[in-house]
């Protein structure tokens, strides 16, 4: 941890100790909430009633942080426990487990993804995914 | 002639136009080339399809759709293997994601298949009539699998099913139509005021004769896979299956003579030079 010491062109002792204090939790407010949200969108999303809405929202977590990768997330694909990287989309895990998209159809926690929408879609712990695709059958 | 030959081909179920009434499964084959072979010589444009997990570990990199011409054949998803309405219903859909990728007109169908039992692989009726409703809701037009009982037949298609397709006999067991009369009826009350609506025999048939049995009948199309894929010859018997499809439909149309206990000459009595018993 870095100190951050600001200097404070003011009269008042107790007004400037305040002011100091408070300037420095709302930095490390800052970084904090980078870190909780983008874990907490993802489990916010499992509990949510609307289920894979916050989870669409691929972009704004994107956006908000640039700093490398903190955790891996572990989902069930098939039926297999799997750790995918945090963050991973449905279109990566497709192409780390090399798998051509033609032929697959993608179902994640019961709701289908369609393919248009793989490379937005985010894995949060605990998905459950099916990928899929046709067989021999009568 | 040559027209009503083009005629008995085509089978019409729901929005989909199929030049042959013989719908063939693509399981069960030795190799994906066989079933590629014997899919052209059956002369079918219509084959089933299973939906199944992606092999994530030791897949050979072979896909049954690198096998299909998906412009030449119509594909036809079904639930086989579901034992719950909740199950068919997700592997339809799942089944329609995989079509639309691919643009197949299959995307739109579905052969619904809810099992009971997986001793006879007998149908669950009452699941099968709930995944029915469902699946209608969904947007599909529902091809049901179902026994030759012709109450649950009605009441499939009062569901909404675009086609119900009784089975002549259990799934694989190659014992033909077992009870013609059942489909007999299922075929007069599916029909009745609604003389187009597709009956399909689905399951049991184990060689050509099976075929035209049913065919002559008067259902509209024969769905099979084992009696194909198992047979000594397989190319032979999917030609043989064609052509007995279309023997059958023609049977049909042309009208087949009563049966009657004593025999009736076919040779002219007039004219015998020898002498005739009294």
């Amino acid at each position: 941890m870095t100190m951050i010491v600001v200097r404070y062109p003011t009269r008042c002792n107790t007004f400037c100790w305040f002011n100091r204090r408070l300037f420095s939790l709302f930095f490390a407010f800052l970084w904090l909430s980078t870190i909780v949200f983008e874990n907490a969108s993802a489990i916010l999303s499992t509990l949510s009633p609307l289920g894979d809405i916050p989870r669409m929202t691929a972009f704004s977590r994107t956006n908000i942080t640039s700093h490398p990768r903190l955790f891996s997330v572990q989902i069930q694909v098939n039926g297999q426990a799997r750790d995918v990287d945090d963050r991973a989309t449905v279109e990566q895990l497709l192409t780390d487990l090399g798998l051509s998209v033609r032929h697959m159809a993608v179902e994640l926690n019961l709701k289908i993804v369609p393919r248009s929408r793989h490379a937005e879609t985010i894995l949060s712990p605990g998905d459950a995914l099916e990928v899929v695709t046709l067989v021999g059958g009568g | 002639m040559a027209t009503q030959t083009t005629d008995t081909n085509s089978l019409q179920v729901g929005t989909h136009t199929l030049g042959s009434r013989l719908i063939v499964g693509t399981g069960k084959y030795a190799s994906y080339e066989l079933m590629r072979d014997a899919l052209d010589a059956s002369g079918t444009d219509c084959v089933t399809v299973a939906v199944r997990r992606e092999r994530l570990i030791d897949a050979d990199g072979n896909n049954l759709l690198d096998f299909l011409d998906t412009n030449r054949y119509t594909l036809l998803p079904n639930t086989a293997g579901c034992f719950t309405a909740d199950d068919a219903v997700r592997t339809a859909l799942l089944g329609r994601e995989i079509l639309e990728g691919i643009e197949n007109p299959g995307a739109d169908w579905v052969k619904l298949e809810v099992l009971a039992d997986k001793k006879t692989l007998l149908p669950d009726p009452v699941a099968t009539l709930e995944a029915t409703a469902r699946l209608v809701d969904e947007g599909f037009q529902v091809l049901c699998y179902s026994t030759d009982d012709p109450i649950v037949a009605r009441q499939l298609k009062q569901a909404g099913a675009t086609s119900v397709m009784p089975a002549g006999s259990p799934i694989g067991s190659g014992q033909g139509v077992l009870n013609a009369n059942n489909i007999r009826i299922c075929l007069e009350y599916l029909k009745e005021d609604d003389p187009d609506y597709p009956v399909i025999v689905d399951a049991g048939v184990g060689t050509a004769s099976d075929v035209t049995i049913a065919m002559e009948l008067g259902v509209d199309g024969v769905l099979l896979n084992t009696g194909i894929a198992h047979a000594r010859d397989i190319l032979g018997m999917a030609h043989a299956m064609r052509y007995a499809t279309q023997a059958g439909r023609l049977a049909y149309l042309s009208g087949r003579i009563p049966k009657k206990l004593y025999a009736t000459a076919s040779s002219p009595d007039d004219g015998l030079v020898t002498a005739k018993p009294r």
